[in-house]
């Protein structure tokens, strides 16, 4: 009797164990919802930079395929909303490093998420500096 | 009529006729018939001097039985799936091969995991322990045909599992490339695998050998 209950606790006792160690140690490796919000932040960094990266094209396009000094609004490509964090509202900083080399640079809050110096959101991210460097092809 | 019910016929009629059990044995395995289609063929009716012969209860197939017993069983497969998954994927992150990268999509499949692991175990278990109340309520249950076709096919998997797993360290040892990595999660392979293989062993096996 007691060996058929001990028997029958078995398999339940395992699993439930292995599946608490499991679960803890996945917690542990992945972390909890604060840093799933932290990748979801960053998640939508990056996509804003796309955007901010499609608009330097735009803009190089109406200033004779060349990449300006300076992004100024122009009717033809959209306001200038998307160069800025949509979080801290901190600005996304954009420096011409020749004519056809720009960086968008942005706080990323898991940037050790990403590797260095690999293709990412149309560019190159360096995550040491948070910043893309891309390449203008007109 | 099938074989098996001819058979099954002419037991009822020689024991009506008052012949022995141990005489109508004789006579089915000169006539041909395997000792345990005999010995099956009178399992069929109670040994008791009562007329007519009285049937044992067979296994029945019920929708209903077929439901829980899915459920309970997809419960475990995935259970064990996930745990198996998740423990994998942290040994790669806590015991990382030079090289390794832990990216983003692993992270999400660990999530998937732990939730999974969080609505499928306490599922299982609550199954688990509703089946053994309805079958120590009513021992006839253990007879329920998806309840073994269902642990049959659990074992049989649970059991390549095992053999998988030795093949696969056996080899990479002999590729002189046995990792402290590779052997964790070979272990947690064989825990899962062989704790399922010994319960239902144990508990499906046991009931064959009770018949």
């Amino acid at each position: 009797m007691m060996r058929d209950a001990a028997r029958d606790a078995f398999l339940p006792a395992v699993l439930a164990g292995l599946a608490i160690v499991a679960v803890v140690a996945g917690l542990v490796v992945v972390g909890g919802p604060g840093r799933g919000k932290a990748e979801q932040r960053d998640a939508e960094r990056i996509s804003n930079l796309r955007d901010a990266s499609r608009l330097v094209v735009c803009l190089a396009r109406q200033n004779d395929m060349v990449i300006p000094e300076e992004l100024l609004a122009q009717a033809a490509c959209g306001p200038l909303d998307v160069l800025q964090d949509p979080f801290s509202g901190s600005a996304i900083q954009f420096e011409k490093l020749g004519d056809r080399l720009y960086l968008l640079c942005t706080e990323l809050e898991l940037a050790s998420d990403y590797e260095d110096d690999k293709t990412f959101a149309g560019g190159r991210l360096r995550t040491d500096s948070g910043c893309i460097r891309y390449e203008y092809h007109p | 009529m099938r074989p098996s019910d001819q058979l099954a016929q002419f037991v009822r009629d020689a024991l009506i006729a008052d012949k022995s059990r141990d005489q109508i044995a004789q006579a089915l395995e000169q006539a041909g018939w395997a000792q345990n289609e005999v010995s099956d063929a009178l399992a069929t009716w109670v040994d008791a001097k009562f007329q007519p012969p009285i049937p044992r209860p067979r296994p029945q197939l019920s929708a209903r039985e077929a439901f829980f017993y899915a459920l309970l069983f997809g419960a475990l497969a995935f259970t064990a799936w996930h745990i198996t998954s998740l423990l994998f994927q942290a040994i790669d992150v806590l015991i990382p091969k030079a090289g390794d990268e832990f990216r983003n999509w692993e992270r999400e499949m660990m999530r998937f995991s732990i939730s999974s692991l969080i609505v499928s175990t306490p599922l299982f278990l609550w199954l688990h322990s509703r089946a053994k109340r309805a079958i120590a309520k009513a021992p006839g249950k253990r007879r329920s045909m998806v309840r073994k076709w269902v642990g049959y096919i659990t074992m049989f998997f649970a059991a390549c599992t095992l053999l998988g797993d030795l093949v696969f360290v056996i080899f990479r040892f002999l590729e002189g490339d046995l990792t402290l990595q590779i052997a964790l999660k070979s272990g947690v392979l064989a825990v899962v695998a062989g704790s399922i293989f010994a319960y239902f062993r144990a508990e499906i096996g046991g009931d064959d050998n009770d018949a």
